[in-house]
């Protein structure tokens, strides 16, 4: 066991922080790595011949530092996060991941123009729809990539100044502006071309996601785009409804109210004739309650509200003799009654067979049928 | 054909299947059912009453009514995805629904009294979702019963003040006493429980180290004092409380001496033992046991049904897995169907004191019957019957009774 050296000389600093400090050095050093047991109160007193009460002061320091976690009658442990707790002192990423004895690089992904909708023109204040350049990066220590970050800068001017002040040269800087632009709306043109050529060999319905410009829009519609899903705007909604695109939103968001993104309210849409298909997104239940909420809000007449659910998906998605009520067409079919105050459905036919039932007020009694003679 | 619900005797018959009995297993079973209690049980071929109508389970199983006493699903319900709050009228509706088409026919919503920025959760939201549980149950539309299990989180000041309203007005007041401490319990690996909030977290823009921070503070006194409230609360009767996450014998002892008669989801083997020991039941997640093994790393509920200290297996967060884990167990020969079976019926049952009601297919006891049929590998749910209403039916029977509203006695 050995014997703390600066033991009972003249101190700087109370005993309990030296003490503190030892065993912090223990940790960087990864003689204590994390999840580890510190040593005890009882343990650090016999070590360094100091009281209990001194050893605890030690250990609740390195806790207020955010370094070990305490817990009652189980020990100290050693807490992950060292790394995060050096950013917070304002050092830069470089100069972080050189004092980790690393190489700290940056690679850059994209450069882009995009339009700055919702949040992005609130913050930066400017009007909706201007474009920013969006700069995409990860940062590696080593060979270790560590920190994926994206820059939205109000405009080219900004951009450029900020990477001249980052050792960039003009020719750098041109050829980044001029991905920038090549990377229009986001869009890695290649990319799309190529989806959209297999997608026409193999008659696939193609849908673009997130469309956030009309311009977006507009390029994706010349390429064979035919549904516009969850456009975060009514821009780019509208826009696609103009160019034919069938444009589809979220169930949930307008069950919800709202976009759990922030984005363009799908009830609002509705209402103002943007929308043919509402999905479940990522609740089913949200469909037949959109459909019915729609139609109690006065947003919408129910059969056109029904139609989002029914009609207007399975045209979308190019399903035809299915989706609505008509002679010839399949009979998926949906009865629905209402239980405490909400619809809900009661038989699920699927192909003229039912798949299902559930009680419900107007069938309430627990009744099976009558035995047979 | 009109049955009023209040005035007339109802009266039915399930039979042709295998009923799983308390005491082992009836084939060709026929079932009497009258006024919402199974108040005959027989073989097909000897009919002694004539009931008014007869349900065919030919190449099923009929089964007691799974018995759920730790579910999570309806958080599932409420928040499909972060920061994504379903209605909660809607959320219940639907939680109901996906019950009765598992074959749960009752269950206790895990409800945490705490506020857990992490986890979306809080105290505010922990009431509504009780009071709104509360007056769905008074409901006779209900598909199946919802109680409240109040998970106490014991390191929050005023948690318990906050349950305990809700605890006392409960039709079967069970409450569970919740550490979920990082460094210990469930989340003794912190590393790894920084790893599985990450995700998460991130989404809601917490940072994973402000958040561990915050989830090891504790105050002593504030633990003490929750602690000692529910010890009085059970100590005063009535009330009837779990251990959660015990990780030690030392903490099933302590827990135990607190007044927790239950230990669920025990962490370790070591714990279980204990547990059994103190003669505490213990309550094992049919996840767990489903996907053989546990999310956060824990002893899995193979090793535990090894060990026979399984006591119940509840839904934790799927209600599927209850059915599911049933037959999949049985299959794999962990158990006997029939003991398995008592797993997710008649012990939760026994455990929150419910036994004398409700768990098992026998004379005098509520008809919470569920009618499975084999079909790859997957019991499926051919009908889920709540106090002898039907109230949810799959497609076998739903052909064979042919027009939808006959099914379930349209006017």
């Amino acid at each position: 066991m050995t014997r703390m050296s600066v033991t009972r000389k003249k101190r700087e600093s109370p005993l309990y922080i030296e003490i503190a400090e030892e065993l912090e050095q223990g940790i960087h050093s990864g003689e204590y790595r994390v999840g580890e047991r510190l040593p005890t109160e009882q343990e650090l007193a016999g070590r360094y011949g100091i009281n209990r009460h001194t050893a605890a002061q030690a250990l609740n320091f390195l806790q207020s530092k955010g370094l070990v976690v305490r817990v009652r009658g189980r020990g100290t442990f050693v807490r992950p996060g060292r790394l995060n707790l050096l950013i917070a002192e304002k050092a830069s990423f470089s100069e972080f991941v050189s004092r980790l004895g690393l190489v700290p690089s940056h690679k850059v992904l994209n450069v882009r123009r995009i339009g700055a909708y919702g949040k992005l023109a609130e913050e930066l204040r400017v009007p909706s729809g201007e474009p920013l350049v969006a700069l995409e990066r990860v940062g590696f220590a080593g060979e270790v990539p560590l920190v994926y970050n994206k820059k939205h800068f109000r405009d080219l001017e900004w951009f450029r100044r900020y990477w001249e002040s980052r050792g960039r040269d003009e020719d750098e800087i041109a050829a980044a502006l001029e991905e920038a632009e090549a990377n229009g709306h986001g869009l890695a043109m290649d990319r799309v071309e190529r989806v959209a050529r297999i997608a026409a060999e193999h008659g696939a319905v193609l849908a673009s996601h997130d469309d956030d410009t009309p311009e977006r829009v507009e390029l994706l519609a010349r390429k064979g785009v035919r549904i516009s899903e969850f456009p975060v705007n009514a821009e780019s909604a509208r826009r696609a409804g103009k160019l034919g695109l069938a444009v589809c939103m979220g169930a949930p968001n307008v069950v919800r109210g709202r976009s759990s993104g922030g984005n363009l309210s799908a009830a609002v849409a509705a209402r103002l004739g943007l929308i043919d298909a509402l999905c479940s997104d990522y609740h089913p239940p949200s469909m037949l309650q959109a459909a019915f909420k729609l139609a109690r809000d006065g947003e919408l007449a129910l059969p056109a509200a029904v139609g989002l659910v029914t009609s207007g998906p399975a045209r979308a998605a190019g399903l035809s003799g299915r989706g609505e009520i008509r002679e010839g067409a399949v009979a998926d079919l949906i009865l629905v009654g209402e239980r405490l105050g909400l619809p809900v459905v009661t038989h699920t036919i699927v192909g003229g067979a039912v798949a299902s039932e559930t009680a419900h007020e107007r069938y309430g009694s627990s009744m099976p049928p009558k035995a047979e003679a | 054909m009109s049955v009023s619900r209040t005035t007339s005797r109802e009266l039915f018959e399930i039979v042709g299947g295998t009923a799983v009995l308390p005491d082992g297993l009836l084939e060709d079973a026929r079932l009497v059912v009258e006024d919402g209690r199974t108040s005959g049980i027989g073989t097909a071929y000897l009919r002694t009453t004539s009931t008014d109508a007869r349900i065919d389970a030919g190449g099923c199983w009929v089964l007691p009514g799974a018995v759920d006493i730790h579910g999570d699903g309806l958080e599932q319900q409420i928040r499909p995805r972060p920061l994504a709050e379903i209605p909660l009228e809607l959320a219940i509706h639907a939680g109901d629904r996906l019950l009765a088409a598992a074959g749960v026919t009752t269950t206790f919503h895990a409800v945490k009294f705490s506020d857990d920025p992490g986890r979306e959760r809080t105290v505010k939201q922990a009431k509504e979702i009780s009071a709104a549980l509360h007056s769905y149950q008074a409901a006779e539309e209900r598909l199946v019963d919802h109680f409240v299990l109040h998970r106490l989180d014991v390191r929050m000041p005023g948690s318990w003040e906050a349950l305990w309203p809700h605890l006392r007005a409960s039709e079967v007041p069970y409450v569970s006493m919740d550490d979920n401490r990082p460094g210990q319990g469930q989340f003794r690996d912190v590393e790894r429980y920084a790893r599985r909030l990450r995700p998460r977290l991130t989404a809601l823009g917490i940072a994973v180290e402000d958040y561990l921070d915050d989830q090891v503070k504790d105050d002593p006194e504030t633990v003490a004092r929750n602690q000692r409230a529910l010890s009085e609360a059970v100590k005063a009767g009535s009330v009837k409380a779990a251990s959660h996450d015990d990780d030690s014998p030392e903490h099933v002892r302590e827990r135990r001496e607190m007044g927790c008669t239950v230990a669920e989801f025990p962490i370790t083997e070591e714990a279980a033992l204990t547990a059994r020991e103190l003669g505490m039941p213990t309550v094992v997640g049919a996840p767990n046991a489903l996907r053989g093994g546990s999310t956060a790393n824990n002893v899995s509920a193979h090793r535990l049904l090894e060990l026979g200290v399984v006591s119940a297996l509840c839904s934790d967060y799927s209600p599927w897995s209850m059915w599911w884990a049933v037959f999949r167990l049985a299959s794999e020969g962990w158990s006997s169907l029939e003991r398995l079976v008592r797993m997710v019926t008649l012990a939760p049952a026994q455990v929150v004191g419910l036994d004398g009601d409700r768990g098992a297919i026998a004379e005098g006891l509520r008809a919470d019957i569920v009618i499975l049929r084999p079909s790859w590998g997957v019991p499926k749910v051919e009908a889920t019957f709540r106090g002898g209403r039907l109230v949810y039916a799959g497609p076998g029977l739903s052909r064979r009774w042919g027009s939808p509203g006959e099914a379930l006695g349209a006017q």
